[in-house]
Formats: structure tokens, sequence, C-alpha cells
């Protein structure tokens, strides 16, 4: 096949490099075989043989047409033919162009903007070289419950402890490398020593991050194999290209520099390319550090404890080692690691995902809210698809006479059809590009989304490459889509009549039904796109205004990354802070509710019977200061709380919320009772912990969660030293900022702030980001779906009005008043729309029940009236626009002079 | 067109290409040769339209299953000779074997009778 296509090519080129030797060669062969044919007849004594001889032949210019055709490249020719005609009729009919071009790049652009969010937060993979080789390495402890939780937090979840990844990268066989890296790091770093430096996002990575990944340092170099054996000895970091252009003017000679994190030297010996962002397309770390240094950071147990589960890691599959391979290794090994340390592994499978698979397993919700968004989007392309082919309708009485023309010369309608198609995908390629700039914008809007007030990370959205062709094929396919209809029905018309009708309005009853069909549609597509919008947008104020649990007013918050003499620092700060006039209340959590990191706890409770293969059960945990509970309101319901004793002497307590008394001490007293527990902030063997109180329920990782088993430990020596804290005030907590800050600076000259702001300001901003970028996104995509009907619908009636001019004339000419024909034609406008809006009702009740999830909080029992209030407020401003649309074409109606209507032919 | 038109069966779709690759065994041949090789082989019964015979040899061609070259004929014209390549060559042999067997298939149903 391959090699006959290349001398199908090689002799046609020659062809058209040489036409005329073509034409000869041709002319001469056949001219050969009748001198040959006339010959013999001769020879049989035939009367006039020559004749005879070219009679037989036959049609001499049909062969060396049908040769010609063969040898030439016909089909392009045709095409370029037929691209040329189309250009000419979309300059012939400017503005209705103009019209489809609008309706087609918002239709594309929105589609396309919806694509490039989720490319962004979902498909993309990582940008390195062979990325399909590289997958996720997951550790799975009760799958359901960690899994569970961490898709809520909205992170890549599955993850690893430091030992097992050791373990893991000297077993298995099936990767060229193994790479971890850590949860992201937010020190304090210092380009320059002496100089002023700020928060940066820095990640902990094995050695062989960069080799294995196959990513090239533009600068310098990756680490070295030693550089990640021995704890807190290499002090090497390889930085961001966006830090090295920033805070080094893209020298060269930054390598060998040093540069200060957390008070601790490192040099500089490399520079990532820009293309490369590590494993997490959001947080962007600014510096690499090697894995071992995770001393910097004061967490030196992470290293060989088993059950501080904290690295992320991906591993490239060797050449020829299929998924199902790497999987069952890993696998095996994981089943060795568990029977090798059953105390910490009991329960632990490994495996192995694809990098969408991980994404959809540990993240399904975000699959979904990806099939409602392209529904959506795709419905407001389908709107602009319908207003492309009604304008391309309204050409059609012009169109109708030049086709008759062309068929009674000889085209074929398969001929006719393709030309039309053509015109229509030229436009949508056009409409195309004007929608990669639609989607440039609303990236670009993504991109300026703050997400904190002094840490640089924000969502890096650009229109890219995929983007594009994604949009293309959207376009072509949009384009064959709202051609066709108007292509069948133009070129279906009988010859004989076209041509003889000097009216070409004639056929214009049967187009108009096909268009108030389309009308209608459209409508309904509307109120579907923009009833979605509605319940996400009632769905955030639902959330918004959710009670979180926790004192949300007058609270001002202090987020900070941890410091090597944080005890201290932080009972100092609350100290003074607490001394404030106008500071009610001051404390320290960490995690901080809705904030950066996940913490688990891992507990065996007295009493309480596990499944067969758990060792422990994972909860949620933070750790808090005393006055926590007072400071934002979570009432101890019974028990009590944390006071200074408890942190520091090292009291081995701990409080539960409601929903974990519920679970795991059904019909049982919690209080007094002991449990065991591991992990993080305690040593790698098992403590023994009293819960001494029992706090109502409070949400921590997102405001749509369902209340999760909590545990609170004193703040004390084993923490990592992060900390936001809390400034309770009276009055408004923005004005005590400045106050606060010089607190902090008393106690310790560059206090490691990275984030500064309200309680309410943060749960607005950060908290709700998914939920209010959707909401967002949404809105702006069904205004424009609304926009577009409404446009559809005022050209449908605008049309309806002149065509019926004659008509409407005559009307006023016996005696209508003006006012009769004003609602004459909003009377066929209301119909339409009202027809419309009644089956987009009905629509969009279906499809809201299909996604359910989405719209958790509209769904809730005592928001029925929410939803009601969507409909009502949907179903009114559609039809109060819809009405607005037709009253122009209504009023200009009304101002026909029957004189002229009448005069007039049509 | 001819008389003896009427009397000689109408060829088979497909089964002109086998015949003309069939020819060209027989060594080099200009179209006007392969037309009249067919005629007389098959005793008259099976006479080539050049409205059918040119287009067939034009796409063997551009397949890459003839060659073509232009030389002199004995009558001192210029005139296009083709002659088969390895791959039609190939062609020919499948086409016989799988024409051979619908042949026989065809024989056998209309004998069942």
């Amino acid at each position: 096949m391959v090699p006959e296509l290349f001398t199908q090519l090689k002799l046609r080129l020659k062809v058209l490099l040489r036409r005329r030797q073509l034409e000869r060669d041709l002319e001469d062969e056949i001219a050969f075989h009748v001198a040959m044919r006339e010959k013999k007849l001769r020879e049989n004594g035939t009367v006039d043989p020559r004749s005879t001889a070219y009679r037989q032949f036959g049609n001499q210019t049909r062969i060396k047409e049908d040769l010609r055709e063969k040898w030439s490249f016909a089909a392009v020719e045709r095409l370029w033919a037929d691209v040329r005609i189309g250009l000419r009729f979309i300059q012939k009919n400017r503005w209705a162009m103009f019209a489809v071009l609008l309706s087609l790049s918002l239709g594309i652009g929105a589609t396309a903007a919806v694509f490039n969010l989720f490319d962004f937060f979902v498909f993309r993979s990582f940008p390195v070289p062979q990325t399909n080789r590289i997958v996720w390495i997951a550790a799975q402890s009760q799958a359901s419950e960690i899994g569970h939780l961490f898709a809520n937090a909205g992170g890549i979840g599955y993850l690893v402890s430091n030992a097992d990844f050791e373990d893991l990268r000297e077993r298995a066989a099936s990767f060229e490398g193994i790479v971890s890296s850590s949860p992201d790091q937010i020190p304090y770093v210092q380009p320059h020593s002496g100089q002023q430096g700020r928060n940066l996002i820095v990640q902990l990575v094995s050695a062989n991050f960069f080799s294995a990944l196959r990513v090239q340092p533009i600068v310098g170099r990756g680490f070295r194999p030693e550089e990640d054996e021995v704890p807190d000895r290499d002090a090497v970091a390889v930085i961001s290209d966006s830090l090295w252009r920033r805070e080094y003017d893209s020298k060269p000679d930054v390598i060998g520099t040093s540069i200060r994190i957390n008070s601790r030297d490192f040099t500089i010996v490399g520079v990532a390319p820009s293309s490369f962002y590590g494993l997490d397309p959001i947080a962007r770390p600014e510096v690499y550090l090697p894995r071992v240094m995770e001393t910097v950071f004061a967490n030196d147990a992470s290293l060989t404890d088993r059950t501080s589960r904290r690295l992320q890691i991906v591993g490239r599959l060797k050449d020829g080692v299929s998924l199902e391979q790497a999987r069952e290794e890993v696998a095996r090994i994981g089943t060795d690691l568990e029977r090798e340390h059953p105390e910490s592994n009991r329960g632990l499978r490994m495996t192995v995902y694809t990098q969408l698979g991980a994404k959809m397993s540990l993240n399904p919700e975000a699959f979904l809210a990806a099939g409602i968004f392209f529904l959506v989007s795709g419905l407001v392309l389908g709107i602009a698809c319908v207003n492309v082919a009604n304008l391309l309708l309204s050409t059609a009485p012009v169109r109708t006479r030049e086709m008759a023309i062309r068929v009674a010369l000889g085209a074929s309608r398969g001929r006719l059809v393709r030309q039309m198609l053509i015109e229509s995908v030229l436009v949508s390629i056009a409409g195309a590009l004007m929608g990669l700039v639609v989607a440039e914008l609303c990236a670009h809007f993504i991109r300026t989304v703050e997400l904190f007030s002094n840490l640089p990370i924000n969502l890096n959205v650009a229109v890219d490459k995929r983007v594009a062709v994604f949009a293309s094929i959207v376009a072509i396919a949009a384009g064959i889509v709202s051609g066709l209809i108007p292509a069948l029905r133009s070129s279906r018309s009988r010859l004989s009549t076209l041509l003889k009708s000097e009216d070409t309005h004639i056929t214009g009853a049967g187009k108009m039904r096909i268009r108030r069909g389309l009308v209608i549609a459209q409508v309904a597509i509307a109120v579907v796109v923009l009833a979605l919008s509605g319940f996400s947008l009632a769905e955030l104020q639902l959330l918004r205004n959710a009670d979180p649990g926790f004192r949300v007013n007058n609270v001002l918050r202090v987020a900070l990354s941890p410091l090597p003499h944080h005890k201290t620092f932080f009972r100092e700060s609350l100290e003074r802070l607490r001394a404030l006039p106008g500071v009610r209340a001051a404390a320290v959590s960490y995690p901080e509710p809705f904030g950066i990191g996940n913490e688990f706890v891992n507990v065996v409770i007295d009493g309480y019977t596990m499944l067969p293969d758990q060792t422990s059960l994972p909860i949620m945990t933070a750790a808090v200061t005393d006055g926590y509970f007072d400071a934002l309101q979570i009432p101890i319901v019974r028990g009590r709380g944390f006071d200074v004793r408890d942190t520091e002497e090292d009291a081995r307590v701990i409080i539960i919320n409601e929903a974990m008394a519920a679970k795991y001490f059904a019909g049982r007293d919690p209080l007094g009772v002991r449990v065991r527990a591991m992990g993080t902030w305690l040593s790698t063997q098992p403590v023994t912990l009293e819960i001494v109180g029992i706090a109502r329920n409070a949400k921590y990782r997102s405001m749509s969660e369902q209340f999760e088993p909590f545990v609170y430990q004193p703040m004390k020596k084993h923490w990592p030293g992060y900390g936001t804290l809390f400034v309770v005030t009276n009055g408004e907590p923005a004005s005590f900022a400045n106050t606060v800050r010089r607190e902090l600076a008393n106690v310790d000259p560059n206090p490691p702030v990275y984030d500064t702001g309200t309680m309410s300001l943060f749960i607005r901003r950060e908290a709700l980001i998914v939920e209010r970028l959707m909401a967002q996104v949404m809105t702006g995509v069904s205004v424009v779906g609304l926009i577009l009907s409404v446009l559809g619908l005022y050209g449908v009636i605008a049309y309806s009005v002149s065509q019926r001019s004659h008509e409407i004339g005559i009307r006023i000419a016996v005696g209508a008043t003006r006012r009769d024909v004003t609602r004459l034609i909003l009377a066929e406008g209301v119909k339409l729309s009202l027809t419309g809006i009644a089956a987009g009702a009905i629509l969009s009740a279906v499809l809201k029940s299909l996604f359910d999830v989405y719209f958790r909080y509209v769904n809730s029992s005592g928001s029925i009236s929410s939803t009601a209030l969507v409909y009502a407020s949907v179903i009114i401003v559609s039809l109060a626009i819809t009405l607005l649309a037709c009253y122009m074409p209504a009023r200009h109606a009304s101002m026909v002079d029957p004189n002229v209507a009448l005069r007039c032919d049509n | 067109m001819g008389s003896n038109e009427d009397r000689s069966a109408d060829l088979l779709q497909g089964t002109l290409d086998l015949l003309i690759l069939k020819s060209l065994t027989k060594g080099e041949m200009h179209g006007y040769e392969i037309a009249e090789w067919i005629h007389s082989t098959s005793e008259e019964a099976l006479s080539v339209e050049e409205g059918a015979l040119y287009p067939a040899l034009h796409r063997l061609e551009l397949r890459g299953m003839l060659s073509s070259s232009w030389d002199v004929s004995a009558n001192n014209r210029r005139a296009k000779y083709y002659k088969l390549t390895p791959a039609g060559r190939k062609r020919l042999k499948e086409s016989t074997d799988s024409w051979r067997r619908t042949s026989m298939a065809i024989n056998r149903i209309l004998e069942t009778a």
C-alpha cells in the first residue's frame, strides 16, 4: 500500500511538472492506436478505413479527459475552485457572514475555554518527553476512606512513605526510574543573602527526579545520585526558570551562588526549563531540593516512619514493560512489604495508575464537572450553529438561483452540497481563530485569580497547541453541522420551478417552518444552559452562606511557614497579641481549616473492632494551641478543651469531634477512652492518648464536605512548625493587620508570613475557589448562549416581518391598527419563545437530576425553594429578553406604510 | 460499434486488468497490440473497447503494476510500450488464482440445475 502510494505520487509529480509532455503523450498514444487500426482495416479492405477507425475508437475527447483526470490532482484542483467560489460568496454577503462569524467565535470560544480549563486541571499529562510511559505509583490504605478525603481536598492522593519509596525503588524492575516529590513546602527564601526574601513553594525530590523524567536543565545540571543519600549533607538546589528570570536576570553565572532557605544556605546547581512545572500544574515549585534535605523543615522522622505517607511517586516504565506487568510487580512488592512490616503496612495495597487513571480514580467528581461543562458549552455551540444555519438559510433565495444555474450547467447535487459545506467550514475556520482569542481572554481571566495574598501561585492556564487543535476540530464539525441543512435545502429544489419562477420567495413558507423550529430549539437550549448555571450560582451562594462550624466574622488569619524556633515564637506571639486592646482571643492551628496540607493520624481505639485487614484508622487531624476552641467558637460538647498545661507538658490527650464519636463509639462514652496513635507529629512508636473532650463538628477540607471524623491534638514538640494564627478582634479584623504584623516583628525580625487576611475573605476566595471558578465560567458561557439565542430569535422575527410586509400592508389598509400589528408580531415571537422555554424547562429538570451530586446543596431538603427560584428567574429572564428581541421587529412592522408595501413586489 | 461487437461477451468488471496483465507476460506491447492479442487469443470472442482499455492501462501504470517507455514502432511511429513490473506479476498471479476459484465455483453452480 505504501510503496504503491509512493509510485503514484512520483508519477503524478512528474506529470505536474511536465504537463505539456503528458498532453502530447496522450495525443500520441491515441493517434498511434487509431493509425494501427486504420492500417489493419485497410488491409482487410474496409471502405473508408480512416473514419471507421476513428468511429471505432469512440469519443476521444472523453477518453483524454478521463486520462487527464487520472494523472492530475483533480480532486485538489476542484477543492481549490470551490474554496475560491466560497470566498467570493462570503465577500458578497459580508454582513450576514459577520454575524455568522460572531456567533461561531463565541460558540467555539466558549467550548475551547472550557476544554482549556479541564485540560489544565484534568486531562493534561506531565510536560516531559514520552509522557505516556510515566505512571503514578500509589499506596492505598483502606482505599475508600483515604481516597475520599483526598478527593475532597482536590489534590493528588494515594501517598507513599519515604521508606516504602526506597524499597520500591530498589526492588521494582519494571521502571527505568522511580521518582518522589514531597508535599509543597513554603519556607522563607532569600535569593540574595542579607536581602529581603519571601515565601516560595519548595519541593523535595529524589536525586533522579530530572533524569528519570528526562527533563534537561537549561543551565547547569540536575541532582547527582549521591546527593540524596545522606540526610542533611548536600545542600544543593535546582531553581525554576521563572525564579531565575525574576531574581537573577537569567544570568548563567547563577550556578554556584547560594540561596538561603529557612536560614540554611543551598548552592544552586541548575535551572529547570520553563516548560516543566513539577508534578502539579497549580502549585509550581520555584526551588527543588534533594529529598533527604527534609531536615531543613524540621521533619526528620518522616524519612524513616512508614506511617508518614507524604510522597507522590511516579515512575517511568522500561521499554517493553506493559502497565499490567508493572502493576503486578508493584502489587507483589506491596504484599512483601506488608509481610515484612505488618505494624505499619498491614492492609496497604500498592498499585500503578496511568496519569489519567489516577485522576479518574481519585477525583471522579472532576470528570462529572467536566461532563456538565462540556454539555453546557456544547449546547451553546449548538445555539451558535443554529444561528449560522439560520443566517445561511436567509441567503437561500439568492443561493437557490445560483444553484439552479449551476445545475443547469451540469453540476451534480453532491458537488453543490460540497460547495456549500466548504463555505461554512471556511467561515468556521475564521470562527475558530476568533474563538481562540475568546478562549485566551477567558484564560487571562482565570490567570488573574489570586489564591494567596503573598504566595506566587496562580492558575497558569494558557491557550496552547492542544486547545488550538481542539478548536479547529470543533470548528470544522460546527461548520459541517450548521451548513448541512441549508446546503441540502438549497440544492434540493427542482431546477425547472426555480428557473421559471421570478419570485424566489416561493419556497419561503417551508423555510420559515424550519427556521421557527430551529429558534424554538435555540431558546430551549438557552433555558437549559441558563438553568444549569443558575443552579451552580445557587449552589455557590448556599455554600457561601453555609455554616462551616467555626467563627468566620471578626477573625484575622496569618499563615506562617516553619521557623526553627517556632515553639517560642508562637508562645510569645500569642502572649503579645492577646494583650493588645481590641483583641478578644488568639490561637494557632496547623493545618488550618480549608488551608494547604492534609494531615492524618493512625489510631487504634480500645474497644472498637476494626475490619480484618486494618491495623489502624487514618483520621484527619490538626494540632491546635490552647484557646483555639474559644477563639474559633467551636463548642466543646462534652469534657474539656486544651489548656496551657497540655501544650507545655506534652500531655497525652486528644479531643475528637462528634462525627468521630458517632462513628467509632456507638453507644459508648468516648470520654476517658484510650487510643493508641502513630504518625504525624507523634513518634514512630505508638503512644497512648486519652480522649478528654468532644468538639462540635466543623468543616475542614471544603464547604461541601460531609462531616468527617477528626482528631485535635495539642500543639507541642513534634509538629512541623507551620501554623496559622487566628486573631479574633472587636471590629473590622482587616484594620488589625498592621498591628499584628508589628507585634510579630517584635518577636522575630523576619516573620515568615505567606498569607494575611480576614477569615471571611479567605473562605470566599480560597475555600470555594473551585466552586466559584466553575460558577463564573458557567455563567459566562450561558450568558453567551442567551445572547446568541436572542440574536437568533430577533433574526427570525425580523426576517418574518420582512417577508410579511405585503400582508401587513393589506391588514393596515383594511383597517388594522398599529397596535394590532404589533400584537400580531409579538404573539408570533411569544409563541415561539414560550414553546422553547417550556421545552427547555423540562429538559433542564432531566439534566439536573443527572448531575445531582454536583448540586448537592441545592438539592438538600431545606432548599427546595432555591430550585424553584432558579426556575422562576430563568423563565422570567428568558421571557423578558425574548420579548425585547421581538419588540423591535414588531414595532418595525407597525410602521409599515401600506402604500409602499402594496406597491412593492415582495 | 462494429457488427462483431454484438457477439462478443461483455467483459466482467475487473477482468480487463487481468487480461492486460496476462497479455504482457509475452513481453513489451503497446495498447493496440494488447487489444489485438486479447481479441485474437480469445478467438474473437472478446473485444476490448478503447474507451476502457486506455484508462485501465493508465490506472495500472499509476498503481505501479506496469511500467512504460516510448519507442519507435515497426512502422516508424512513436509508440508507448507497456511492461509488467514485479508488482504486476505478483498481482497477475493472485488475480489468476482468484479468477480460477470464482469461475469454477460459478460453473459448479450453473451445472447443478
